[in-house]
This record gives C-alpha cells, structure tokens and sequence, in this order.
C-alpha cells in the first residue's frame, strides 16, 4: 500500500488518481448475513438477492455496487458482512478515476478479537458501528448529537440476533473532539460495557480491500476509456495517412528519379542514334533494291523445290520483292504434298507465311489445280 | 444558437461525403501521375533499347554508307531517267532476242524521300533461260536498278515450246535533279 490513503470527504476531488478512497458511512449500507456454508460466489449471490429483497440493489445494475466478507465460520453457518453502495454511490471527481474504493468504517483499526461498538463522528453526523472480528457488520445514523444511545443499542442487538448474530459487545469506543470524559462514564453506565475514546489516526488498510466502485467512478473510467480508444484510433489513422503520404511520394520520387535516369541514359546515346536515324530512313527507301528476296530470286526458290518432284506444272507465277503467288496443277495430290514439304523446308522461306489452299480436282484435265502464296512475316 | 442533432448529423454526412470525395480526387490524381511517370519510363526504356542496338549493329550501318558513297548516283531529271531506263531494258532485251511489248510507265510520284523511283511495266515472249538472262541484266542493286514485280505465264495448249510470256516490272532509284 504505497500510495497514500485519505478519507473520503468534501476533499473527494482533490485526491490524487490511484489513491485508495474510503468512502463514508453514509454512502453505504452495511447488513450482517448468516449462510450455510458454500463458497465465496455462492455467498455473493445470496448477498445479491438479499440486497436485491431490501430494494438497495437491482440485479443489472454494477456487480461492483457491493461486496462481502466473510467474518467466520461457526459449524455449518457462515457469518458474512455484505457492504452495499447507496444509491448510485459516491459522486467522485475525475482525478479520483483511477483510485480504489473503500468503506471508511473498516480502516478504523478495531481489535478482531473483541465484538465492539463504536460511536463515530462524520461528517458531522454520529453514527453507531458493530464490529466483530474487527469488520463493520452494522451502522446505524444516531444524528448531531449523541441521544438515547441504550434503546437504539438494544434496537440494534435485536435486529443483529434476528439475523442470526448473537451480538455482546465488551468494548466501546468513541471517535470524537466534542465527546468528554463524563460523557463515556455515563455510555458504559447504560450499555453495560465501558468506553475508551480513540483519536483519529492515519486509517489502517485492511488485509482485504473491497471490490467496490461507485456509478460515477465507472462513468469516468467507461469514458476515459473511450477517450483513449479515439484518441488510438485518431493516432492510427494519422499513422495511416502518415504513412500513405510517404509511400505516395517515395513512389513518384523513384519514378521521377527513374525517368531522370533513363533520360540521361539515353542523352548518351542520341548523338549515335539521331545521325543512324537518319541513315535508317534513306535505306528505308532502298528497301526494293538492296533487299536478296527479290522477285527472280523467289521464283528461282519454288522452282528449285520442284527437283525430284514429277508432275507438278507451274501455270502462273506473281513476284514481287518479299512475296509469291503460285498456280498451276499437278497429276497426283501426293506430288502437291511433297511439293509443299520442300517448299516449306526452303531456307529462302524460313521467315515466310505460306498459305496452302486445298487443291481441287480438275473435272476436264483431270489434275490437282493449286494455288500457293507465301508473303513475309510481319515484325 | 446550439444546433439540432439533425443538424449536427447533416453536417457530419456533408463533411463525410466531401472527405469521401477529395480522397477519389487525390487517388485519381496520383494514379494519372503514376500512370503518366510509368508510360515515360516504359517509353524511355524502349528507345534506350532501341539506341543500344543501333549500337551494336554499327559495323553494319558503317558498310551500307560505304556502300551508298560509292554507288549513290547523280541527280538527274526524271523524265530524262525515264527514257534512259527505257532505252536500257529495250537493249538489254535485244541482246537476249527479246522484243519487249506494252510498254507501262508510272508518272513521277513525290514520295517525300530523297529517293524518287521511276517505274516500268514491259511485256515479253521468251524462254525460261532468255527471261533469266534478261531480268539478271536488269536487276543490278549497284546502278539503283531492280526488278521490282514479275508475272510469268505459261500457255498450256503450248507448253511444249517452253515459251513464257512475261511482265515485267523494273525500277530505277534516282535523286531528282529539281
């Protein structure tokens, strides 16, 4: 318990975030509870349904409005003291988000080994406490002002033996400036047991804090949180454009870098290309002249292909430079066929398309009439 | 005056839609610019390409300057090269016992080149070999002359005599004196 630990009070907001605040007698409800044994969850539930039949509680609301603790264990019963927050509970400051809640009564540091009642001073209200095994079991409002404190004690003694609290107390103490020595004499004279006054101390932290948190406390968290989730996802999405933006712009960087480059590169070569250019574009115009596959040469091809191949008679031959048409006929269709096979293995022909139409059978001369065309591959 | 939560939600979907707006805006924006950068590059890439490889083929480029230095001819009127070329095929014929026929001259065509081509369509009855003879004669790369188009014909009632008939198509380049 490093943090410091301060009373609830007015002073609520000024305590610091992540402190333990103990919150007032009169924003909760303390009620003793006797159970046959079970565990602790059972023991909750009980509790649950006990706060839920007294009205203090509705079973939506926070499972954090209350809690227990268990006192002891007598053969088959559990004695428990179930703490409830009143209403919404304590309205806590934004500063105060982060901090443990408490109940003020249980950091009094009352002996465990003695069932005590203590008569208490907050907030300018006294009240009456029963403590057994050093835990608050029930608190009762007295007023301003300390009155017939007898009757209200034997109230309460029958309230805590209807539930199944068998209450004797053996010592009495008194929290409070305004409360004098005669005062005490005269409490012990009328409840049967004496009193000692006791000065506020530096409240002592129990073994166990509660598991309790007021309304408010939970608002400011939910909030907060959800403040923080936008602010996230505020950041991510910063990041995001962030990092898109970067991407963007390294992206047309690199290209602009690359087209520069490349641009330079080819500066390099432009002089050479410019004057080869203008060369290219003058034998352009040779192209018919200077070109090896002029017409004579590719008509001498077809007919070189017909060496070993009987039969076949040219008709009418169509050259120009780069481009043949050949009609004529032959006596069989095989001849056609091994005609084709050389025409295509001619290395003059090698960058050639051939069309190859079907012949057709001639009904007059009775012989294979074709019709072949070879042009230049396209680039 | 505080606005209504219509109000509030009106201006949320005007603003949305604007954001929604200017983001297709840039996107489009950068793709064009992406686009436009990447059709340069690719562009740039090809004529580097291209300008290397004329590089390479440089001992090829350097022979057929050689080439066009010592067999490019004079200038010369067109009409003047037309009856030259003329005159040149009926010899050539001639001396292979050919008698050319219908005779095709192609009017003078500006083909926007330093080069213009005069063109001339003969017809011939001859043999294979005389043909052969005549076109080799003819088709000389060195004096800007070639055979540009050829049509041989063989009549088949007489395709025993071995005689062809023949159209001739011959070009000479020139470099127009005008």
């Amino acid at each position: 318990m490093g943090s410091p630990v301060r009373l609830a009070d007015e002073l609520l907001m000024d305590i610091p975030e992540a402190d333990q605040v103990y919150l007032p007698i009169a924003d909760m409800v303390t009620i003793p509870l006797r159970l046959p044994l079970g565990d602790f969850d059972e023991y909750r539930d009980a509790a649950l349904l006990e706060l839920e039949g007294l009205g203090l509680i509705n079973s939506d609301e926070e499972s954090r409005h209350y809690d227990v603790v268990e006192l002891s264990v007598k053969e088959d019963a559990a004695f428990l003291a179930v703490h409830c927050l009143l209403g919404e509970g304590t309205q806590v400051g934004e500063l105060a988000d982060g901090a443990r809640f408490d109940f003020s009564a249980r950091h009094l540091g009352v002996s465990r080994d003695e069932e005590v009642c203590v008569l208490l001073r907050e907030h300018g209200m006294w009240w009456m406490v029963f403590y057994r095994a050093g835990e608050p079991i029930l608190t009762e409002l007295l007023g301003d002002q300390l009155g017939d404190l007898k009757s209200c004690y034997a109230l309460m003694v029958a309230q805590l033996s209807l539930r199944g609290f068998d209450f004797d107390a053996t010592l009495g103490l008194v929290y409070g400036d305004s409360v004098d020595d005669l005062a005490l004499v005269e409490y012990a004279s009328a409840l049967g047991f004496s009193f000692e006054k006791k000065a506020f101390e530096i409240p002592q932290a129990p073994q166990q804090l509660l598991v309790l948190e007021p309304s408010s406390a939970t608002v400011i968290k939910g909030s907060r949180a959800r403040r923080k989730r936008m602010k996230l996802i505020g950041m991510a999405v910063v990041a995001a454009y962030v990092f898109v933006g970067i991407a963007i712009v390294a992206t047309l960087v690199v290209q602009r870098l690359s087209v520069d480059k490349k641009q330079a590169e080819l500066e390099l070569y432009l002089p050479d290309w410019q004057e080869n250019e203008a060369h290219f574009q003058l034998w352009n115009e040779l192209d018919d002249l200077v070109t090896s596959e002029w017409p004579m040469a590719l008509y001498s091809a077809t007919v070189s292909c017909l060496k070993n191949v009987s039969g076949v008679q040219f008709e009418e031959v169509t050259a120009r430079p780069r481009f043949i048409e050949i009609r004529g006929s032959a006596a069989r269709a095989s001849d056609l066929n091994i005609f084709k096979q050389k025409l295509r293995a001619e290395p003059m022909f090698d960058e050639y398309d051939w069309l190859l139409g079907q012949p057709k059978k001639s009904a007059k001369t009775q012989r294979w009439e074709f019709k072949f065309r070879a042009e230049l591959k396209e680039l | 005056m505080a606005m209504t939560h219509r109000e509030k939600q009106l201006i949320f979907v005007v603003l949305g839609l604007v954001l929604v707006l200017t983001h297709m805006w840039g996107i489009q924006r950068f793709m064009q610019s992406y686009r436009k950068n990447e059709s340069q590059l690719s562009m740039l890439e090809a004529k580097v390409k291209q300008f290397k490889s004329s590089g390479a083929i440089k001992e090829v480029i350097a022979a057929e300057r050689e080439w066009l230095s010592q067999n490019q001819p004079e200038p010369i009127d067109f009409e003047l090269q037309q009856s030259q070329l003329l005159e040149f095929l009926n010899s050539s014929a001639s001396s292979q016992s050919i008698v050319p026929v219908k005779p095709v001259l192609r009017p003078q065509e500006d083909l926007g080149g330093v080069f213009q081509r005069c063109e001339i369509q003969l017809e011939a009855q001859a043999n294979e070999e005389q043909l052969y003879n005549w076109m080799v004669a003819v088709h000389q790369p060195s004096a800007f002359r070639a055979v540009t188009s050829l049509k041989l014909k063989v009549d088949p009632k007489d395709r025993d005599s071995g005689v062809l008939t023949c159209i001739l198509g011959t070009e000479q380049w020139l470099i127009d004196i005008e």
